[in-house]
């Protein structure tokens, strides 16, 4: 069923299997781990024809956006082979292990611990939050600390660890948001014991690892297009009507939807040659979940149609989704404020 | 940019700086800069982009946009965007040759100028509305609407009657009354019939390609800026007030960037696409054009708005361009009603394309 923030909301695991039968996951990847050595530019345009048809795409999403693409960059062998096949294939499903519930925006400060048993494992102990989708994943990267925190080097000393999400000791608790969906979660880690070889790249490089991975979180469009349902939908409203002011808005509109767009082409050709574009990352980030909270805005301003669940009209169905699901555009990956912070960092302006 | 539109650029910085250090006169509003255009013609790049077979120095249109680029954040008094990426253009899709090269030319577009046969040549009628630099111009490029396709005619500026303001930054805008101007056959070609649609298309381009340039202009001068002046004893850069500002600064100038790279790609596409992406870089631009002026004059405080201080050069452009070559809403209609239909996103996103070479 097509919807706005499907991406996120809409778990099919049916559906994404299919994906995978087709050969659109992993698509960039090599074929020796199950992926498809296509351009990045062809899963690009893959990846928008599932967001621009609102596609319940949200089990495999995670995994395939950036799960696999960290663990081909900085995983073991024996870690590619055993994890890619399975999110290529459609039926291996990641969550995002990086917030907690005193560390949002600020990951730096994260409290879990990972620590060495006498076997050279690790055990894990402390609590993720807002992990969408836990509860349908196999998997979650999890950045814990590994060293105690240095005040004068925070970002020194963690680690990302690959979690079997069913692993003794975890507890999954869901939370719902304002239409009373559950893709968010609390993950409680309770002494879990996770096998050494299921570190993540080196010991203490966990942060420049989360930051190559936050990179393709915040580039892709699913950052100006999680709304796209409700677009249509105006679209064709403003068709069906004779309002110049509609028509002006939905070209403004368009507008900005095709600069983004153009932005986050330019990431994806960046991150292709091996680049770290963190500041345009963030960039098309802030202004895409700018972009996607104004639409409602703007969509609702100039039809003065009430948003409801359960109206007849689909304009105002999709409105009622969008406006309860727009408060996370501006949050998730990173609040747009600190976005801010890493572009002015970009500008020189910040240590 | 590929390697040869950086040293396009380069080579065009580095004639502006010649000519303001040896520089005799200082052109005033509504004035060309003849210095400048004179240096720019002895070196190529009043040409470029032009066909060597009809009177240019070759290269593709990215390189005339590099010259333009570099020319409007420089605020330099010619009429370059009108010259390289319209006028001679139009000559182009007319078949015909730049008739003086040593001289500027620009565009006359009017949905209301007609042109017809008479025995000797070609007669035009009605009226362009928008003309850019007309007085300080020998020729003008008229595109006009005929029975069949639309014709291109190089008409002097002395035979028609131009109506001129002059914009913020100084620039002379005119509109021109063709009355029975009559014009000889070789001065006249005919062109394809989406011509004056495209041209239009173009112009907006141009505009936004310009603004692009200054954004990106005034975005380092206030860098700049707020990085050396001191207030409660550390500079305002170090206000995160003053740094969520820069960075909304920074996101616009990259979005009308990439866009207006995505233009000047589809330059050559078919004429919706190519139309839709000038759109949004209008729109985009205009829109920017606007929220970084404002921004950029807020970080300087008072002294950004005195004539003494630089920064006006290019917000005055700035706020101009914006509203010319079509406004915001203009642009927001046309581009609003090509997607108001049932299959959005078929009509809007054609498949991104990679830019030559």
């Amino acid at each position: 069923m097509s919807a706005s923030d499907n991406w996120l909301a809409g778990v099919d695991p049916a559906f994404s299997k299919k994906l995978g039968e087709r050969g659109w996951l992993g698509m960039t990847w090599p074929k020796r781990y199950g992926g498809h050595e296509r351009s990045p530019l062809e899963r690009y345009v893959v990846v928008e024809e599932l967001l621009a048809a609102g596609a319940p795409v949200a089990a495999h999403w995670i995994a395939d956006r950036q799960s696999g693409q960290n663990i081909l960059t900085f995983g073991s062998e024996q870690l590619k082979q055993r994890i890619l096949p399975g999110i290529a294939a459609g039926e291996c499903y990641f969550a995002i292990g990086m917030s907690e519930p005193d560390a949002g925006s600020d990951l730096a400060s994260i409290r879990t611990r990972a620590r060495r048993n006498d076997a050279r494992d690790w055990v894990v102990t402390g609590a993720k939050l807002w992990t969408s989708n836990a509860q349908h994943c196999h998997y979650a990267i999890v950045l814990v600390r590994t060293s105690n925190l240095d005040p004068d080097n925070r970002h020194a000393g963690m680690s990302q660890l690959v979690i079997d999400l069913h692993s003794p000791g975890i507890t999954i608790n869901p939370i719902q948001i304002l239409d009373g969906s559950k893709h968010l979660n609390e993950v409680v880690f309770d002494d879990v014991t996770v096998p050494q070889e299921m570190l993540l790249g080196a010991e203490g490089n966990g942060w420049r690892q989360v930051t190559a991975e936050l990179a393709h979180e915040r580039s892709g469009p699913e950052r100006f297009l999680s709304t796209m349902p409700l677009l249509s939908e105006f679209a064709r409203h403003v068709g069906d009507g004779d309002s110049e002011t509609q028509r002006r808005a939905l070209g403004q509109l368009g507008a900005r939807l095709l600069g983004l767009r153009e932005l986050s082409i330019r990431v994806a050709g960046a991150l292709d040659r091996g680049e770290v574009p963190n500041v345009a990352a963030a960039l098309v980030k802030d202004l895409g979940t700018t972009f996607e909270t104004d639409s409602v805005d703007v969509i609702q301003t100039v039809t003065e149609l009430e948003p409801a669940e359960d109206a007849q009209n689909a304009l105002s169905r999709e409105l009622a989704r969008a406006q309860l699901h727009a408060p996370g555009f501006t949050l998730r990956g990173g609040t747009n404020e600190i976005l801010r912070t890493i572009v002015a960092r970009g500008l020189g302006l910040r240590a | 940019m590929t390697q040869d539109t950086v040293l396009v650029a380069d080579a065009v910085g580095d004639i502006v700086t010649a000519v303001e250090k040896s520089r005799r006169t200082q052109p005033g509003p509504g004035e060309l800069d003849a210095e400048l255009w004179t240096a720019l013609h002895e070196s190529g790049m009043t040409g470029v982009g032009v066909d060597t077979e009809l009177g240019g120095s070759g290269g593709i249109v990215h390189d005339a946009a590099a010259v333009v680029a570099t020319l409007s954040r420089s605020a330099a008094r010619v009429p370059i965007a009108e010259h390289l990426l319209l006028g001679c253009h139009a000559l182009a899709a007319g078949g015909l040759r730049l008739p003086n090269s040593d001289t500027p030319i620009t565009i006359a577009l009017g949905s209301t100028l007609t042109a017809a046969r008479t025995g000797t040549g070609w007669i035009l009628r009605g009226r362009a509305d928008d003309v850019p630099w007309g007085p300080v111009v020998p020729s003008l490029v008229a595109v006009a609407k005929t029975a069949d396709k639309p014709v291109v005619a190089v008409v002097p500026a002395s035979a028609v009657q131009l109506h001129t303001t002059t914009n913020l930054a100084g620039e002379p805008r005119s509109s021109a009354v063709f009355t029975d101007t009559v014009v000889g056959p070789d001065c006249v070609g005919q062109a394809a019939p989406d011509l004056l649609e495209r041209l239009a298309a173009r112009y907006a381009v141009a505009r936004a390609l310009q603004i692009s340039a200054a954004l990106d202009e005034v975005l380092s001068w206030t860098l700049t800026y707020v990085s050396e002046r001191k207030q409660f004893g550390r500079p305002l850069a170090k206000l995160p007030t003053v740094q969520a500002v820069l960075a909304q600064m920074a996101g616009e100038s990259a979005v009308v960037s990439a866009l207006v790279d995505a233009a000047l790609i589809r330059d050559s596409a078919p004429t919706e696409e190519m139309m839709m992406l000038a759109a949004a870089a209008k729109i985009r631009g205009s829109d920017a054009a606007r929220t970084v002026a404002r921004a950029a004059h807020q970080l300087h405080g008072a002294i950004g708005y005195t004539l003494e201080h630089r920064l006006h050069t290019l917000t005055t452009r700035l706020w101009s361009w914006s509203s010319e070559a079509g406004g915001q809403a203009h642009w927001a209609a046309q581009l609003g009603g090509r997607l108001a239909t049932a299959d959005l996103w078929s009509v809007l996103a054609k498949p991104p394309r990679a830019r030559p070479g």
